[in-house]
């Protein structure tokens, strides 16, 4: 069991790789046979990923969300299953390329940096947890795609405003769309990390002793709850849309990230287990 | 003696200044016999709203600096373009640009249909004010020669390019579902015409359609089951329409910045794409 999730890591990033490729051979130079192979290159990708994670589960005995870079590899997961759906459902598959490179990067920096924590800590064995987890982690997917989708829009925008008709004019869906997209990937996430957020509170000071607000893990959250509340309220009450609500998205995203990785890497906090 | 190209493009100044240098049908007769009487040879001035360039012949080489001068004078803007926005191209550069822009390749447009005709209208208004002579009648007809075979032997007139067909695609790339949306077409003439019949092949919704002679738009509204708008109640269809191309040559400017951003405001800030394919739409300042 050991030596197949071992070789999935080694596997998964350069399935990724081979998908984003080819997706970029077909979104940038029209390959015919790129654009045939690409989605069931995804499917593989997708189902490579899953029994990944259906093995580790099952042979270390929990969900594989103990660690940062378990948690990475479930985020990629998410977000190339979420991909796979739209592609399904809009009937759209120009946008793969610019969305798989983020579970890409994710993937690959959990396999280069995964490793079995020896002690499970009880408190992650908890179902609440799971929930509080698993819900964060799809709103962070959905934010994610609505930020890319919020680059694409922008990307086309330029295209359209300064008359310059590049292959993102060509090949990229309607403004309209991107926007419509990018607007679902942000209401997910809002209410997902919402959902996170309140059972976080619910269920944290009752598991943990040290437990504090001030927690800098904590306030990043609220940062970037607070900044998704101010966008949704803004397109809902003083009407803003496109552009503005676009770069809006962006900055939301870039502020999880930041949240993400420096709070997880150079501040010490209850919200840390590993 | 040589042949010469002063020119201004959409790559070379932006559409503020071709605006200004822009030369209408009732212009152009008087600013060739002044141009000829006082400086060329022979001369052919195109104008259309991507660019405004005068090939003429001339005997000594004259420097470009007082050339872009001589003719923003024309059209007393002297101060407000600069000698950058201006191309000057000679002998067989200049030939070479003629025949690209007769074949529609240094068009905005990749393979823009109209301006083989564009063209010809200017180089018959040169003749018929006889500003044109031995040299520029050979270089042209040999350069819409040149245009006709482009079209006919290469790939570039394929899909039947016009900026109309551009316009059309613009709307479906800002627009999803065109069904939900109103169109508002503002001139009735042949660009609106083509404009309109590019949308419905889109499925536009509903057009409006708005012309100086209310009753070339009854014509065209018959035709395209669209109804008819006033010319004096442009703005307050603004309220009802999400798409507005506008194809008349307007010495006034039509629609004003000021008015838009207020009906922005009554309309939600509803994303408004309005188009422009010929000079003299919207005052921007």
């Amino acid at each position: 069991m050991r030596f197949f999730i071992n070789l999935f890591e080694i596997i998964l990033p350069f399935s990724y790789f081979s998908t984003i490729w080819v997706y970029a051979k077909a979104f940038f130079q029209s390959k015919k046979i790129a654009e045939t192979v690409k989605t069931p290159l995804l499917y593989l990708t997708l189902t490579c990923h899953a029994v990944y994670i259906i093995i580790r589960t099952v042979e270390y005995n929990h969900p594989p969300i103990t660690t940062i870079f378990e948690i990475l590899s479930l985020i990629a997961f998410t977000v190339i299953l979420t991909y796979a759906y739209i592609e399904i459902k809009t009937k759209n598959k120009s946008t793969g390329y610019f969305i798989l490179i983020f579970p890409f990067i994710f993937q690959s920096i959990s396999s280069l940096f995964i490793r079995e924590l020896i002690e499970v800590p009880q408190v992650l064995r908890s179902y609440l947890l799971g929930f509080h987890v698993s819900s964060a982690l799809i709103g962070y997917a959905a934010i994610t795609i609505s930020a890319v989708y919020g680059f694409l829009y922008l990307m086309l925008y330029h295209d359209i405003k300064s008359s310059h008709f590049t292959v993102v004019y060509k090949r990229l869906p309607n403004l309209e769309m991107l926007e419509r997209m990018s607007f679902t990937g942000t209401l997910f996430g809002f209410i997902l990390l919402t959902i996170a957020i309140v059972v976080g509170f619910i269920w944290l000071p009752k598991a943990i002793e040290n437990f504090s607000y001030a927690d800098p893990k904590l306030i990043g959250t609220m940062v970037v709850w607070f900044i998704y509340a101010i966008g949704l309220t803004a397109k809902k009450i003083i009407g803003w849309r496109g552009r503005r609500i676009m770069v809006l998205s962006l900055i939301g995203f870039a502020i999880t990230i930041l949240s993400m990785t420096i709070v997880n890497m150079f501040f010490s906090g209850f919200h840390k287990f590993y | 003696m040589n042949i010469f190209c002063l020119g201004i493009n959409h790559r070379t100044a932006p559409i503020e200044v071709r605006e200004k240098l822009w030369f209408s049908s009732t212009e152009l007769p008087f600013v060739l016999s002044d141009l000829k009487e006082k400086h060329f040879r022979e001369l052919v001035l195109v104008s259309t709203c991507n660019r405004t360039e005068l090939y003429f012949v001339s005997e000594q080489i004259t420097n470009n600096d007082s050339l872009w001068k001589i003719l923003s004078a024309q059209k007393n803007v002297e101060n407000d373009v600069h000698g950058s926005h201006f191309y000057l191209l000679t002998s067989l550069s200049a030939v070479k640009h003629l025949f690209g822009v007769t074949s529609g390749i240094d068009s905005m447009v990749l393979g823009d249909v109209q301006i083989l005709n564009q063209m010809k209208e200017a180089f018959s208004l040169a003749q018929q004010n006889q500003a044109t002579g031995l040299l520029l009648n050979r270089l042209f007809t040999t350069a819409f020669r040149v245009g006709k075979r482009a079209r006919t032997e290469t790939e570039i007139g394929e899909g039947a390019v016009s900026v109309s067909y551009a316009a059309a695609e613009l709307a479906s790339k800002i627009f999803e579902d065109l069904t939900k949306h109103t169109a508002l077409l503002i001139g009735a003439g042949e660009t609106g015409e083509l404009t309109a019949k590019h949308l419905a092949s889109r499925n536009l919704g509903n057009i409006l359609i708005s012309n100086r002679t209310r009753k070339r738009a009854e014509e065209l509204a018959a035709t395209l089951n669209g109804d008819v708008i006033d010319f004096e109640k442009l703005l307050e269809a603004l309220d009802r329409v999400d798409i507005v191309i506008s194809s008349v040559e307007s010495p006034e400017y039509i629609l004003k910045v000021k008015d838009i951003r207020q009906k922005m405001k009554t309309r939600g800030n509803r994303p408004l794409f309005i188009n422009s394919l010929k000079h003299g739409t919207i005052r921007w300042k």
